[in-house]
């Protein structure tokens, strides 16, 4: 599941990248909603209570602080508001499918 | 249990301690905070009591009312009795601040352990509740509601959890009572929210993880609805006038502009709520916009542990075991919502939080939701920070890595010191950049104390020069922020705009006739703002903040005006007396009535010329009263915009309709459902501005209509434009508040405006078919409307321009049908001799020459005009150059660096100015500026080579920044790159500042270093001319007018809400004024109390008027109907106080018993 939602972030950064190489800009905007739907429907497709989304928020949260440090602030916006996503979802997952665990 | 106890006396200790060192390091000496936009509201506690337990603030200049005045009662009653305790306001400020410290830091303590952390991590979290870069905003804010919303939060909190824990309802009568001490907070009703959602949030964690237990479920609910019913009962004593004159504040504004006010003021603040920064907990408005502390959070080294305590707050949701504790879900999902709520319009998803903002205008105390609701991140992040770091020692005491303790540990440190440094080093209030904790000079309070007396005798008010454009003003004592007149003068102070519009527009029309040094109408102003005294403040700074120069006004006073008297000095504040025979006090009864249209915002009232007598009154609005038509003297209607025409920039019809938008689908297509769908999608997931996007949007609208026209489909088309005309009037009200704001914005404006030229260009030269015409004349009447009210472009266009001629266009709003006399009033000379013609009004063409010219004045035919837009174009003669006698002199003695030379072919004469090693100016002063005017600058350029040329304008009042330099007012390089060489003319607008009284035009050469290019450049045709610096003003005159009764009027003021009124010799009909800020629930009634009906209208653009047709008891009292709220809030609320903490006591004790 991870693998999947990794590759669900991953290949429209690259997308988004590469048009953008292109001159042919993308907002950002349109990419982090677009991953952030995705993996919110992908929720209720897996019913899953496994923790992932707190494992690629916490990843792209250092991806975060690099771009922080090295002043890639597109990458920045980028990476910062899908870990952000990625907690939203974790803690809907969370309520939602962990409650076994509580 | 011994060893628990000693450690928690070393923590208390610990904090105590901390906490007293913060607040001698942060305020010292006898310094208390003042200034920004908070003033300095812990001085004079007991006055400021006062003023808040009563429902009208009249010491905001004419008065105004506050929706959530009593939420401070407690807050100042606290600093009262300190202040009668001896404690000076640094004391007093002192205690508050370490009460919050240390009560907060405590709190979180008990809260730590009360979660079943252990003791160590429950020192951590307190500790990084004071240090952490949240607080570090808040406190640096200065703000006391948000400081007492550090306490109120976990104090609050740790209640509520002992309560729920033990099964306490006492609990709720506890946090009723905290709520009421710390009620101050709730003045800011996000806090509100804010602090429900967090109860809220606990409550529901508890209940979720605990719903298959019965007995806890239905002890929660229960718990949950009575902290609601009792919480609201308690408080009704400040709720109930919330909710009454809310209806009053919501009032002034449409429904249209309420939602856009929310919504908008949440996108514009996008950049502030970025993740990256609220994941963080900083503020990038102190840090990175302002930069109070410098560069040095932009240091990689300060970025990188900016991000450490959230690395560890995420980290602790990957470990699975904390899944299964209750306080960590309740931590984590408060964090998830306060970050979600805080990001704003940030994504992810971040239009959906417009939603709430569009569709519930009582959400608009939250807009700035970083700010109101982001606070509560300091609860979660301090609480599982400490989490995260004792977790990561367990990891690395099982995983035997104890040499990496040390590390930890040096991390540790420097989140809780090196990050949050100027919370150490007392450099909250106080630094290079920041000055914001001072020492009150004592002479405020000795000025205080000779005045007090005499105004409370008066009932007058005093007027305080220089006065503030806005609301700011600096002192030479360090101070900068809200003019704080009000805090240092008992009774009512003028001394800056307060954001009421008629008040405001009065306040400005004083400042302009005070720097113009008007003489007689500043007397004819004092009169109705009852103004009784003038302190004017020689501490004064002027510059920076464009004030009136404090030695220009005293050089004023010293031509002795008549109507005013020196009394003494106070340290720098010299203190004027109005005489009593130029007064007409607080309650006086109207002389003649003239009536004035809608103030222009930007310019003087215009009016005083019609104001002879003391108690002569003009009317602003139209009142629905027409009985009041017949007493009216005069209408005057002032324009409402004034441009010279210039045509807008010219495009071939076919360039304008394929750049206005691309169109796939029309609207006769089966699949434009998907256009519109596709629009709707990309302005919800785009987020691209509201405004442009509106206005886009129309173009993509109005090619439609064209590309359906031209296929003949006719009928489409006529539907199209109803489609395209209900496309732009949303444009017009979604950029209602903020189009000024994108029109002085370069990118902005040119996408609005090219959006706009290229609209206007087809709808007059695309449609000629007949079934159209209608339908496109109607929406091409709201778009030039729009333009013209918009200032940037006539109505109608010119029906014919002369060659050598400009032309004036001056448009109107009238407001009552009728037969208008047109005047010209104060022109000069040279337009006397001559006189402009009109050549056109609304879309006819006409010819008035001037009918008559009197000494300053030029009258034109008279005309009949309908109610509504109206617009007049005026033909008149360029205007003389300013610089004719001065460009003469400077051809014989040009400055240094230039030579004044003549073209050998065309023998024109040219300035050429070389430098070869140091910068050379050419100077033009310009005496004797006007401060209304508008001014066009013009000059032909020749660009030879080297470096550009810049243009300056300086001015006598203009600041100096650090170096003793000027900071122009206007300074602009002249770009050549897109020019071929040769001569070139340049036009540019001024306008000089506020303050001014004479100019400098400078061209400025800098030489070109390192090339082989000198710099050259040649100069000619330099002119400076106003505007057209003339009203054109319409008039009606009333010939058959009836004369309006007098009363003689004796008040007494029994409180700031309340006056007794004694009336004599009353002659109806009469117009009693009363000079405070018009307000509805300003009511008169008989002695019994009871309301007595009279038609109630503003008057003098801010006051309060009644039309007294009937003759009324010889005493009466006038009276704010709202402070009769807090009465009876106050029994009501104390009645639920006693009768639900009786019950939540009994409650406990029955559970006891059972």
């Amino acid at each position: 599941m991870i693998l999947i939602e990794s590759l669900v972030i991953l290949l429209p950064m690259i997308v988004f990248y590469i048009l953008g190489a292109q001159n042919k800009n993308l907002h950002p905007e349109f990419l982090i909603n677009f991953i952030f739907i995705v993996l919110f429907i992908s929720l209720f497709i897996f019913r899953s209570g496994n923790i992932r989304h707190m494992y690629l928020a916490f990843a792209l949260l250092l991806l975060a602080v690099f771009a922080s440090v090295f002043g890639l602030n597109n990458f920045l916006y980028i990476s910062s508001s899908l870990s952000l996503g990625l907690l939203i979802l974790g803690i809907i997952n969370m309520l939602l499918f962990k409650k076994e665990e509580a | 249990m011994h060893i628990l106890k000693k450690f928690d006396t070393k923590v208390i200790f610990v904090l105590f301690f901390i906490s007293l060192f913060l607040v001698l390091i942060w305020l010292p000496n006898n310094k208390i905070i003042a200034g920004g936009d908070i003033g300095i509201p812990t001085y004079a506690p007991q006055k400021q009591l006062e003023e808040v337990t009563s429902s009208w603030w009249e010491s905001h200049a004419t008065g105004i009312s506050s929706p959530v005045t009593y939420t401070a009662v407690p807050f100042y009653l606290t600093l009262s009795i300190l202040e009668k305790l001896g404690m000076d306001s640094g004391m007093t400020q002192k205690i508050i601040f370490f009460t919050i410290l240390f009560g907060s830091s405590l709190s979180i303590y008990y809260l730590g352990l009360n979660f079943s952390f252990n003791k160590w991590t429950s020192l951590i979290a307190c500790l990084f509740y004071i240090f952490n870069l949240t607080s570090l905003s808040v406190w640096q804010r200065g703000v006391h509601n948000a400081m007492l919303m550090l306490l109120l939060v976990p104090l609050s909190l740790l209640i509520l959890v002992w309560g729920i824990k033990n099964k306490k309802y006492v609990s709720i009568l506890i946090i009723n009572v905290v709520s009421f001490l710390l009620a101050y907070v709730f003045g800011a009703l996000g806090f509100l929210f804010s602090l429900w959602l967090l109860w809220t949030v606990y409550i529901a964690v508890i209940l979720f993880d605990s719903w298959s237990d019965k007995l806890a479920r239905r002890f929660l609910l229960t718990y949950f609805f009575l902290l609601i019913i009792s919480w609201i009962g308690s408080n009704l004593w400040w709720i109930t006038n919330l909710l009454q004159s809310s209806n009053y504040t919501l009032g002034q504004f449409t429904q249209g502009e309420l939602m856009s006010r929310g919504s908008d003021v949440l996108a514009a603040l996008k950049p502030y709520h970025e993740p990256s920064i609220i994941l963080r907990g900083l503020s990038r408005f102190y840090l990175y916009v302002v930069r109070d502390w410098g560069e040095i959070y932009s240091h990689p080294l300060f970025i990188m542990l900016s991000w450490v305590p959230t690395l560890i707050i995420f980290y602790t949701a990957l470990i699975r075991t904390n899944y299964k504790l209750t306080p960590w879900r309740f931590l984590i999902v408060l964090t998830v919502l306060v970050l979600a709520l805080s990001k704003g319009v940030n994504p992810p998803l971040g239009e959906l939080n417009r939603i709430p903002f569009d569709l519930f205008q009582f959400l608009a105390p939250l807009r700035n939701t970083y700010e109101k609701v982001g606070i509560l991140l300091t609860i979660p992040f301090s609480l599982l920070f400490a989490l995260g770091i004792n977790q990561i020692i367990s990891i690395f005491k099982a995983k035997k890595m104890d040499y990496l303790h040390l590390p930890l540990l040096v991390v540790i440190v420097m989140c809780l010191i090196v990050l949050v440094w100027p919370l150490w080093l007392g450099k909250l209030f106080v630094s290079e950049g920041r000055k914001y904790a001072v020492s009150i000079p004592s002479y405020y309070s000795q000025a205080n104390s000779w005045i007090k007396s005499k105004i409370e005798a008066d009932d007058t008010r005093i007027l305080h020069l220089p006065l503030s454009w806005g609301e700011s003003i600096d002192y030479n004592w360090n101070y900068t922020g809200v003019e704080p007149s009000q805090y240092f003068f008992n009774g009512s102070s003028i001394g800056y705009q307060i954001g009421v519009p008629p008040v405001d527009s009065r306040i400005r029309d004083i400042l302009l006739l005070i720097h113009k040094q008007d003489t007689l109408n500043i007397q004819k102003a004092l009169v109705s703002l009852n103004i009784g005294w003038v302190v004017v403040h020689n501490e004064t700074l002027f510059r920076d903040r464009i004030l009136e120069n404090p030695e220009r006004i005293d050089a004023w006073l010293a031509t002795k005006p008549p109507f005013i008297e020196y009394k003494t000095d106070f340290g720098p504040l010299s203190i004027w007396r109005v005489k009593d025979e130029y007064r007409a006090r607080h309650f006086y009864s109207s002389g003649k009535l003239v009536r004035r249209g809608i103030p222009n915002p930007t310019s003087s009232l215009n009016v005083w010329n019609e104001i002879n007598n003391l108690n002569d009154s003009f009317l602003t609005e139209i009142q629905k009263e027409q009985s009041l038509d017949k007493f009216i003297f005069k209408n005057t209607i002032i324009p409402t915009s004034k441009i010279k025409y210039s045509p807008l920039g010219l495009i071939d019809k076919e360039t304008a309709i394929n750049d206005i938008a691309k169109v796939g689908f029309l609207p006769d297509s089966p699949l434009f459902v998907l256009t519109l769908f596709k629009e709707s999608l990309f302005s919800f997931l785009n987020q691209n501005d509201r405004v442009i996007n509106c206005f886009d949007l129309s173009g993509k609208r109005l090619k439609e209509v064209v590309l359906l026209k031209r296929g003949r489909r006719l009928e489409e088309a006529d539907k199209a434009i109803k489609r395209y005309e209900n496309q732009f009037k949303e444009c017009i009200s979604v950029g209602k508040d903020t189009l000024s704001i994108y029109l002085n914005t370069p990118q902005a404006r040119d996408l609005i405006l090219s959006q706009l030229i290229r609209q206007k260009n087809i709808l007059e030269n695309e449609f000629d078919e007949q079934s159209l015409k209608e339908a496109v004349n109607q929406v091409k009447d709201i778009l030039n409307e729009y333009l013209a009210k918009l200032g940037l472009a006539p109505k109608y266009n010119p029906v014919k321009q002369n060659l050598g001629k400009q032309l004036i266009v001056f448009d109107y709003l009238i407001n009552k049908k009728g037969d208008y006399s047109v005047e010209l009033k104060e022109v000069d000379e040279q337009l006397i001799k001559n006189p402009p013609q009109i050549i056109q009004i609304d879309n006819k063409a006409v010819d008035f020459s001037a009918a008559e010219v009197g000494v300053n004045i030029i009258r034109y035919p008279q005309i009949r005009l309908d109610e509504g837009f109206h617009e007049i174009q005026l033909e008149t003669g360029e205007e003389k150059n300013i610089l004719t006698d001065l460009y003469d002199n400077k051809k014989l003695h040009p400055d240094p660096g230039f030579t004044y030379q003549k073209d050998p072919e065309s023998g024109e004469g040219y300035f050429r100015g070389a430098p070869s090693n140091a910068i050379v100016s050419l100077i033009f002063d310009i005496p004797n500026v006007s401060i209304e005017d508008i001014y066009e600058v013009s000059f032909d350029i020749y660009h030879v080579g080297g470096t550009a040329p810049m243009f300056i304008m300086t001015h006598d009042t203009d600041p100096t920044d650090s170096h003793g330099l000027i900071k122009p007012a206007v300074s602009r390089n002249i770009d050549f790159s897109t020019y071929p060489s040769g001569w070139r003319n340049v036009k540019l607008s001024y306008t000089p500042v506020l303050n001014a009284t004479s100019a400098r035009m400078i061209f400025m050469l800098s030489p070109q270093t390192g090339l082989n290019n000198p710099t050259e450049v040649l100069l000619k045709n330099i002119s400076i001319r106003k505007v057209f610096p003339y009203q054109l003003v319409l008039e009606e005159d009333n010939p058959s007018v009836m004369p309006l009764g007098t009363a003689e009027i004796k008040s007494v003021k029994l409180n700031p809400t309340e006056y007794e009124i004694n009336l004599t010799n009353q002659k109806l009909p009469y117009i009693l004024i009363f000079s405070e800020t018009f307000h509805p629930l300003w009511q008169i009634t008989d002695s019994s109390g009871n309301k007595i009906d009279l038609p109630h209208f503003s008057i003098n653009g801010f006051a309060n008027g009644w039309f007294v047709d009937k003759e009324l008891a010889d005493r009466i009292k006038v009276k704010f109907m709202l402070q009769n709220a807090l009465t009876q809030g106050i029994i009501i609320a104390v009645i639920f106080f006693i009768f639900s903490s009786i019950f939540l006591i009994y409650l406990d004790q029955r559970g006891k018993i059972k």
